[in-house]
């Protein structure tokens, strides 16, 4: 390195998201405990329902929702517990880069982490549900990571705001959950029309939805993110 | 943060005055008393629906509540949006105040929907219907927010916090109206009262109707002042806290 | 028409109950905070005139 500066606000973001994950990497407690989190969920709700009732393929996209969101809550939750220990958050305010690329960064890093843990979860739900492999569970898999998207962009704002106050564990759910609402609804939607093998124009509008709900909360959240911190 | 309670700095120095200012004023005993007549006029002077039978009449505490409720809520809204800009502690008090009788408002509203609607659509609840389904996640929002204003001892925090969520709240409140729309049928009557050339309400029942507009309109307003007033001593009280602890 | 008196009630009586609970319950806690600011002054001006009762 020949002169110091600051990086421009993505790469300082992306060196954010890699510190992060090199944590996660050596350490893997958390990626761990998610995982098992995520495949344990998929067996336990199997037996929710009564089989001779309803087809496992068709509760299958249902289970999916639900133990994406808990994952995320879960993995998300640790994203900015990791800075308050030993006031890391302190060290990242007073270096170089601006309050939007910890953001982004801690975002990205998020986003990689879930979809770590969705490229295990989806081939087990496919395994134990007897979903066929295909295209459909392959459009699947991309509305994931587009509900993904919007669930990290409020997720990651609102983890950096819980990890501040009394009942962090007990507010990022509640903070988090009214706004996955149009994702989960759309993302839902999406999944279940395409796993039973309708056409991709009848989810149309469910998916402008996800799509513009990631833009504007993506966009939002970004510019919020300066005013959680101390000023 | 400079001065912590900008709004009461003068008070402060003289608390046995403000303390000896009720929350409860004219103001709320007039909002009482439009209540009251609003609610006999219901009750004893209004017809009932001729399909609905003495039920109908829950409209004009049920209506009345959304309408109240919104007006708190849209009043968070635009207070979150101030203090976020002017960073002044009365806009961060105004919200909360408001906020707080929203969710009154908006449990109001709930509880008196499923009343009606147990035996109008013969089911306690129904997710079909839009308007019903957007209330419960704004009630959820509402309550998060006021949670979220509870787990914070900074003010200064508690106000960034709370208005950030509050204007986030306002982006989501679309969205979720669009997937309830896509989602649910459109079975919910719509508002009578606001159509042109279907007058189904009798000119006493409309006349009812916008009165309790009116006389819930007062309430929640009488209830804001009340509830910021609470807020104004609270941040006295709790700043004289500090200051005990100081000595 | 149909009888629903009950429910008409039913919904007026819950709406005021909440009502009247949330106005009873703004009173109590201007109540308690009113006597937190009361004692806080209390305590203020006792110690002003006797220093000795200062604590800490």
């Amino acid at each position: 390195m020949n002169e110091l500066r600051a990086p421009g606000t993505l790469s300082a973001a992306w060196l954010l998201a890699r510190k992060d994950l090199a944590i996660e990497f050596r350490t893997r407690t958390a990626f761990f405990s998610a995982l098992v989190f995520a495949i344990l969920a998929l067996c336990i709700f199997y037996f929710a329902w009564d089989q001779s009732i309803v087809a496992p393929s068709e509760l299958a996209p249902g289970v999916l929702w639900v133990v994406l969101t808990f994952s995320a809550l879960l993995g998300l939750q640790r994203s900015f517990g990791l800075e308050e220990h030993d006031r890391g958050i302190d060290a990242l305010l007073v270096s170089p880069v601006s309050r939007e690329s910890i953001y982004l960064g801690k975002a990205i890093g998020n986003l990689l982490f879930l979809s770590a843990i969705q490229a295990v979860t989806i081939p087990a739900l496919a395994l134990f549900y007897n979903l066929p492999v295909g295209r459909p569970l392959l459009v699947v898999t991309g509305i994931v990571l587009l509900a993904m998207i919007g669930i990290v962009a409020v997720g990651t704002l609102f983890s950096a705001m819980a990890v501040n106050t009394r009942m962090a564990e007990l507010l990022l759910p509640m903070l988090s959950l009214p706004f996955f609402v149009p994702i989960l609804m759309s993302a839902a939607q999406i999944a279940t029309r395409t796993l039973a093998g309708r056409p991709m124009s009848e989810s149309a509008p469910y998916l402008k939805i996800l799509i513009a709900f990631d833009v504007v909360f993506v966009v939002a959240c970004t510019l919020a993110f300066p005013f959680t911190l101390e000023e | 943060m400079t001065a912590p309670f900008r709004g009461t700095t003068p008070q402060q120095r003289d608390p046995q005055a403000l303390v000896a200012k009720p929350i409860f004023d004219w103001f709320f005993a007039f909002a009482v008393v439009a209540v009251i007549v609003l609610y006999v006029r219901a009750l004893a002077f209004t017809p009932p629906d001729a399909l609905q039978g003495l039920a109908q009449k829950i409209y004009y505490v049920h209506i009345a509540a959304w309408l109240g409720a919104y007006t708190a809520i849209g009043i968070t809204a635009l207070m979150s949006i101030v203090y976020l800009w002017l960073h002044d502690e009365r806009a961060d008090r105004l919200g909360e105040a408001s906020a707080e009788v929203g969710l009154v408002f908006l449990t109001v509203g709930l509880t008196t929907g499923t009343i009606w609607a147990h035996r109008i659509w013969g089911a306690w609840w129904v997710w079909w219907d839009m308007r019903l389904t957007l209330t419960l996640f704004l009630w959820f929002i509402v309550a998060a927010y006021l949670v979220l204003r509870g787990g914070i001892e900074d003010p200064g925090m508690r106000g960034r916090y709370s208005a950030v969520l509050a204007v986030l709240a306002a982006l989501l409140i679309p969205f979720i109206h669009l997937s309830v729309y896509l989602f649910s049928a459109r079975l919910h009557p719509m508002p009578v009262a606001l159509q042109p050339g279907r007058p189904k309400m009798s000119p006493e029942m409309l006349t009812t109707f916008l009165g309790s507009f009116v006389a819930f309109i007062i309430l929640c307003i009488a209830l804001i002042r009340a509830r910021y007033r609470l807020g104004v001593l609270r941040d006295i009280a709790s700043a004289a806290e500090i200051d005990g602890d100081a000595r | 028409m149909i009888d629903t008196h009950a429910e008409m009630v039913a919904g007026y009586v819950v709406a005021t109950v909440i009502y009247i609970g949330y106005v009873v319950s703004l009173w109590l806690r201007a109540r308690r905070v009113r006597g937190v600011i009361l004692s806080a002054a209390k305590n203020r001006s006792a110690s002003e005139r006797d220093p000795s009762l200062r604590s800490g």
